[in-house]
């Protein structure tokens, strides 16, 4: 078994290099733009809210139901179904660039969502204070809201990523390469388990990694 | 004396569901500057949605606002922002921000209006030296005792150098020892920087302690206001009595009043009231010398309401019918206030 392995590795040592800068580069880019989105998505469900700093009860509604939908579809489907929209975007449907556009779209509503509940969670009595010192509606999303919420925003990010992660194994399928795809052709369809333990290995990995980086470090902005 | 502060017919109505909850109704109330203006109530009065009438955090539903004569209802935000940059505010819960010093949420309100840097640290220090926080610079919210944290957060209030205070329930969440050292503090920045203080509590003691006048508010009204003086040495309202009863029990105790129902001799028992200097006064060898009268103590409460020393006595007087009279008339002379007590009060 072992032997297994250490054949694996000389053979495939090459692939697994490419298969995992592969899905870093999925990962990196989507959740780079995912969490932009993601937050002034985040930010605009909380104050449009009712009694809200920016209240506007149709734009709330409409956001709400969008990201509603588009968080009801996997990303196997969401994927098939964007493909028109992908090409409109990146002039393509294949390879890396093909697979960023729909794990945005599958991703940012998810952390708009985990943003929301983030900054929610900002206490109502700071804002008022704000509010009574005369802060404008802009600073006090940005000293208030985004500044007292980053512990949650930082664990909301985390789980992200490790979602991101998940559905970047997925994008296999048009090419984009990745420890999945690695894990599904020569893993699944050449049947060689080596390969497929130490693509589960890599990914079990790099989630723990992920995630403690996300704990220690929402650990560190939580001063309670 | 100028009015700072008017509030004119403030009503308030909430709608939750289809249920209408008037939190404040029809009050009227000025407060002048300089002076320390206090609203006592039980939980649920109105006295926040009052309080946050002041700034405009909530806007009434009907009636004038008016700071420094500035009607605040019609400001554009920009004027808002303005007028309440010369208002400070501190909270029961303090509302610093947690992700943030010590020094930086004292300088927070410095910050929103792009103060020079320089300015801002001498402000910022000269605050904390006066709240007694100089080694706290660097400190975050979570490392501080409630006290300190109040302290930041009149610290913070202050930055702006406001013309007013508002205080909702500000040392309510803290112990008796540390209620005591934040009014102190309360009472010098009153003193010292000539802010106008307006604070809320449900604590008789902290209106005893600091105001000049008070209002009493209940179910979303206030129901009786004047001095802290008048108001504890003749409340009219059973809520201002039983507030009064809190810091300073001017009923007799029952086991006296039994006795006082059996004693058959001719008398009286009358309550004195008196306030500053008339504490010294000789009255009852008076009354014994004066008009033959035989005065008994039955009991006797003193206080200090802010400086000045207020007190209770509660005497039984013997003697003929009209001496009697002469003598009750001799001691209102003196500036005191006589009641007499019909048996069972
Ligand atoms: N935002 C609100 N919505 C609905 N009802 C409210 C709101 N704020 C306060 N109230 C109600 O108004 C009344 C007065 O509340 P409040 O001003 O907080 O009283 P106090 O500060 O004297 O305890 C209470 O019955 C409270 O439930
Ligand atoms: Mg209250």
């Amino acid at each position: 078994m072992l032997n297994n392995f250490i054949d694996s590795f000389s053979e495939y040592g090459d692939l697994y290099v490419q298969s995992i800068r592969e899905t870093g580069a999925m990962v990196g880019i989507s959740l780079v733009i995912s969490t932009i989105i993601g937050l002034l998505l985040g930010v605009v469900l909380v104050v449009t809210r009712r009694n809200n700093l920016y209240e506007n009860p149709i734009v709330y509604q409409i956001l709400n139901v969008t990201i509603n939908i588009l968080r009801s579809l996997p990303f196997i489907v969401l994927m098939v179904a964007i493909i028109p929209l992908t090409k409109l975007i990146v002039g393509g449907t294949i390879g890396v660039k093909g697979a960023i556009v729909p794990l945005v779209v599958y991703t940012a509503p998810y952390i708009a969502r985990l943003m929301e509940s983030a900054l929610l969670e900002v206490d109502k009595g700071v804002i008022e204070a704000y509010q009574a010192m005369g802060a404008t509606r802009n600073q006090i999303i940005t000293r208030v809201l985004l500044r007292e919420s980053r512990p949650g925003v930082v664990l909301g990010i985390t789980i992200a990523t490790i979602g991101l992660i998940g559905a970047s194994a997925m994008a296999g399928v048009v090419g984009a390469g990745g420890l999945g795809d690695v894990a599904i052709r020569y893993g699944y369809q050449r049947w060689e388990p080596a390969v497929m333990v130490t693509c589960i290995v890599f990914l079990v990995l790099i989630v723990q990694a992920v995630q403690s980086l996300g704990t220690v470090l929402a650990k560190r902005l939580r001063r309670r | 004396m100028s009015k700072v502060i008017q509030l004119e017919q403030i009503s308030k109505r909430y709608y939750q569901g289809k249920r209408e909850i008037d939190a404040v109704k029809n009050v009227t109330l000025d407060v002048q500057k300089g002076e320390i203006f206090g609203i006592i109530g039980y939980s649920g009065a109105g006295k926040s949605t009052l309080i946050r009438c002041v700034n405009f955090l909530e806007q009434p539903t009907s009636g004038s606002v008016r700071i420094n004569g500035i009607e605040l209802e019609g400001l554009k935000r920009a004027e808002l922002r303005a007028v309440r940059r010369r208002i400070g505010m501190i909270f029961q819960n303090f509302n610093l921000l947690s992700s943030i010093n010590v020094f930086d949420n004292v300088a927070a309100p410095l910050q929103l209006v792009k103060t020079p840097k320089e300015a801002i640290t001498k402000k910022v220090r000269e605050l904390l030296d006066l709240v007694g926080l100089t080694d706290k610079e660097e400190s975050f919210p979570h490392q501080l005792s409630g006290g300190q944290k109040q302290r930041v957060a009149i610290a913070r209030a202050l930055a702006s150098d406001p013309e007013i205070l508002l205080c909702d329930e500000a040392t309510s969440a803290l112990d008796p020892q540390t209620t005591e050292s934040i009014l102190d503090l309360l009472l010098e920045i009153n003193r010292k920087y000539k802010i106008t203080i307006m604070l809320i509590t449900h604590e008789m003691h902290v209106i005893k302690k600091i105001c000049d006048r008070v209002a009493v508010m209940e179910n979303g009204e206030v129901v009786e206001q004047g001095t802290v003086m008048d108001i504890i040495s003749a409340p009219q309202q059973p809520i201002t009595k039983n507030f009064i009863k809190s810091i300073f029990d001017v009923t007799l105790p029952s086991v006296l009043l039994n006795k006082l129902e059996n004693d058959k001799r001719p008398g009286k028992i009358l309550r004195i009231s008196f306030v500053g200097e008339n504490a010294a006064d000789p009255i009852l060898a008076d009354l014994a010398t004066q008009f033959t009268l035989r005065p008994t103590i039955l009991y006797g409460n003193i206080t200090q309401i802010k400086e000045t020393i207020f007190g209770c006595l509660i005497i039984g007087v013997t003697g003929e019918a009209s001496a009697i009279e002469a003598g009750i008339d001799y001691l209102t002379q003196q500036q005191l206030r006589i009641e007499v007590i019909e048996h069972a009060e």
